[in-house]
């Protein structure tokens, strides 16, 4: 392993030499705004495939790459409007960005369903590097793991084997960093605004009705009176509420009010984080379950058939979906293959106080 | 009655499948499967929702757990499993594998509270013996405060085994609101380690209402915050949505947030007069969080305990075979396996 002092050494030589054992498929550790990140071409298996042997059991855990800018990264990831805003705002920084990999780099260090995480490193001498050389690098903090993440080039030969270090071509030293938290990881792929605005549903032409609700206390009494309309029908067949409805806008609030009108005294919080809860609920006409479901969380809508969604749909069984956008089509389908009542609704903020709610019947 | 207690728990109550080695309450290894890589050992791609079926990772986790730790399955005294709160479909797998092994070596069963697991965190310590609780001994009533991504609960421990809950959040949990809000702002998912880390160049200073403040049950409620950062949102032009907008409103934010926990927390201090304090649950990583409440605990000559690592913070196993611990040394196993059920709406009951 080549050591060079970056305080000691002209520029133009540092990313020369850098450019050579990059291109050559070596490692190259370098400093960053963080810790000390281990670089290799992400373009190159070999190169790619000598990361993984350094950083021990990580092998087919996704890796993060650094680039030296948005136009860079473009190139290899879809940056959506979530992605736009972090580029613009926070990069180069701190923050790993992830999106959807255009699938060119080495295939192992994206995650398993094709996401890749991209740094702009706050750190000139290092973006220069990234630039000159015209393809990302791995950026992966530089050491094994399971040990000590780095700062200094003492903490890399204390914490690391022999063997190990024999993978190393060349040490960018630039002294003890300060202990600054590893780059925060955020995940731009969940909930793109594009994709909740794609099931976005216009509503049919259909009888239903319009509700204007003034406080959440009145979008619950909307809903226990939505609720009795099709309470009859329970004998026979599971309703769904299938709601749809901007973030803020009352939906489980809505929610909150059929669990009021099956007479389900517990309280009904927000599913978001658990994707679905159930209730026993007994009324004078019958019993069965609530089932309050939200999709937010869910990659694909198709989750909520592996979550038993076809076992909830027994008679007597009141179903609530929040973020509708993503089962539409599920739920199209099950509304024509078996025997339920499917009732959209949607809710609109006209103010702070005011929801418009409106509701119709599939038919 | 025996005392000593080698225990293999697991927890697959809802995103994680989870398994740890504890020795009473040392934590000899904790698997959590979102940080260990596995697609060696079966081969192939694990989608989200299989992660979150967990069949496929829980032999891997549970054998690299008995790995770490330097056990062989003979060498456990029993199991602990979690059977709620959480996702129904979720927790039944850890159970079904629990009953299978039971079976397979003759080995008793504790079912486990997750929520409890959380409040017993800080109880847990390393293979040395270091933890929270390592040099100072536990005094009653101790006061949980729980925040997570699923769950915001104040509990009041009057022993191990006795708990009152004492509130808990009516709609969104604190975890959830950092989610949407960060949704709002355009940053991504999950929500809290983006705002706390951007909220570090911002300042506090846009107004947002501090939820329930008025209130007189020690309940919480986040989902008017969610509604008013909307509100306050969407009254921003875009243009003015720059990089020290969003850090400033990422502070205000986790203000208002750290502030509801706090006004009940102190309210709770008030009316129990709790002699400690403990905290747990993946939001507890925010240090706002963790400053603010040791501030008025302090007020009160009150030590505030968190978990020795950030790992038993979020969901993990580990906690798990600590709780049940304490649990097996009052004599709190399964009599019938065979009705051993999921809860997935467990809540602690006095």
């Amino acid at each position: 392993m080549k050591i060079i002092n970056l305080k000691k050494e002209f520029e133009e030589k540092i990313i020369k030499d850098t450019l050579t054992v990059l291109k050559n498929g070596g490692l190259v550790i370098y400093p960053t705004e963080t810790c000390y990140g281990i670089g290799a071409d992400a373009t190159n298996p070999k190169a790619v495939e000598k990361i993984f042997q350094y950083k021990g059991q990580w092998r087919g855990k996704p890796i993060l790459i650094a680039v030296a800018s948005k136009q860079m990264a473009q190139n290899y990831v879809k940056i959506n409007e979530i992605a736009e805003n972090l580029y613009q705002n926070f990069l180069p920084g701190p923050v790993a960005v992830v999106s959807k990999s255009e699938g060119k780099v080495v295939s192992d260090i994206e995650s398993t369903t094709h996401t890749l995480g991209i740094r702009v490193p706050n750190y000139p001498l290092v973006l220069k590097i990234i630039k000159a050389f015209g393809k990302p690098i791995t950026s992966t903090s530089a050491n094994p793991s399971g040990k000590k993440t780095p700062y200094s080039l003492e903490d890399i030969l204390k914490y690391t084997s022999k063997k190990r270090l024999g993978l190393i071509d060349l040490f960018l030293d630039a002294g003890k960093l300060p202990l600054r938290p590893t780059s925060t990881v955020v995940d731009t792929t969940l909930n793109e605004p594009a994709v909740l605005r794609q099931g976005e549903i216009v509503i049919p032409d259909i009888p239903g009705q319009t509700f204007v609700s003034n406080s959440e206390e009145q979008t619950k009494l909307i809903a226990q009176e939505i609720l009795e309309k099709y309470k009859n029908l329970l004998i026979s067949k599971p309703l769904i509420f299938a709601l749809q409805g901007e973030l803020g806008s009352g939906k489980t609030q809505f929610a909150k009010g059929l669990g009021q009108a099956l007479k389900i005294t517990s309280n009904i919080p927000s599913p978001t984080f658990i994707f679905f809860r159930e209730y026993p609920y007994k009324i004078a006409s019958n019993q069965g379950i609530f089932y309050h479901l939200d999709t937010w969380r869910m990659e694909k809508g198709e989750e909520i058939l592996d979550l038993g969604f076809k076992k909830m749909l027994g008679p007597t069984n009141v179903i609530a979906i929040e973020w509708l956008q993503k089962v539409k089509p599920i739920l199209e389908e099950i509304s024509q293959k078996t025997k339920v009542c499917l009732v959209w609704v949607t809710i609109e903020i006209l103010s702070e106080t005011k929801r418009r709610i409106n509701y119709c019947t599939a038919i | 009655m025996k005392k000593n207690f080698t225990i293999l728990a697991i927890d697959t109550s809802c995103d994680e499948t989870s398994a740890a080695v504890t020795d009473d309450d040392h934590v000899l290894s904790n698997i959590v499967s979102s940080q260990v890589e596995f697609h060696q050992k079966y081969g192939g791609v694990v989608p989200n929702i299989a992660r979150r079926m967990h069949q496929q990772l829980i032999k891997p986790v549970i054998n690299e757990a008995l790995k770490r730790a330097g056990k062989t399955i003979d060498k456990i005294d029993a199991l602990a499993i979690t059977v709620g709160p959480g996702l129904a479909p979720a927790l039944e797998v850890g159970i079904s594998t629990t009953k299978n092994l039971a079976a397979e070596y003759q080995l008793p069963i504790i079912a486990v509270n997750h929520m409890e697991a959380h409040l017993l965190s800080s109880f847990a310590k390393n293979s040395k013996g270091n933890g929270a609780f390592s040099k100072i001994n536990s005094q009653f009533p101790i006061l949980g405060l729980l925040v997570s991504g699923g769950h915001t609960q104040l509990v009041l421990m009057k022993n191990f085994g006795k708990y009152q809950l004492l509130g808990e959040t009516v709609d969104d949990a604190a975890g959830e609101a950092f989610d949407k809000v960060a949704k709002m702002l355009n940053l991504g998912y999950p929500g809290g380690p983006i705002i706390s880390e951007l909220a570090k160049n911002g300042k506090p200073k846009y107004e947002l209402p501090i939820p329930m403040v008025g209130s007189k049950d020690l309940n919480f409620s986040f989902s008017g915050l969610k509604t008013a950062c909307l509100y306050k949102l969407q009254k921003i032009p875009k243009k003015q949505k720059n990089r020290q907008f969003i850090c400033d409103f990422s502070s205000s934010f986790e203000k208002a947030v750290a502030q509801a926990l706090i006004i009940k927390l102190k309210k709770t201090i008030e009316i129990y007069q709790p002699k400690q304090i403990v905290l747990g649950g993946g939001v507890i990583s925010n240090i706002t969080i963790r400053r603010e409440a040791r501030k008025v605990a302090g007020k009160f000559g009150l030590r505030v305990f968190v978990p020795y690592t950030q790992k038993l913070f979020t969901d993990n196993a580990a906690m798990v075979g600590v709780c049940a611990w304490y649990q097996a040394q009052r004599g709190d196993f399964i009599k019938n396996i065979t009705t051993l059920d999921r809860q997935p709406n467990l809540s602690f009951t006095p």
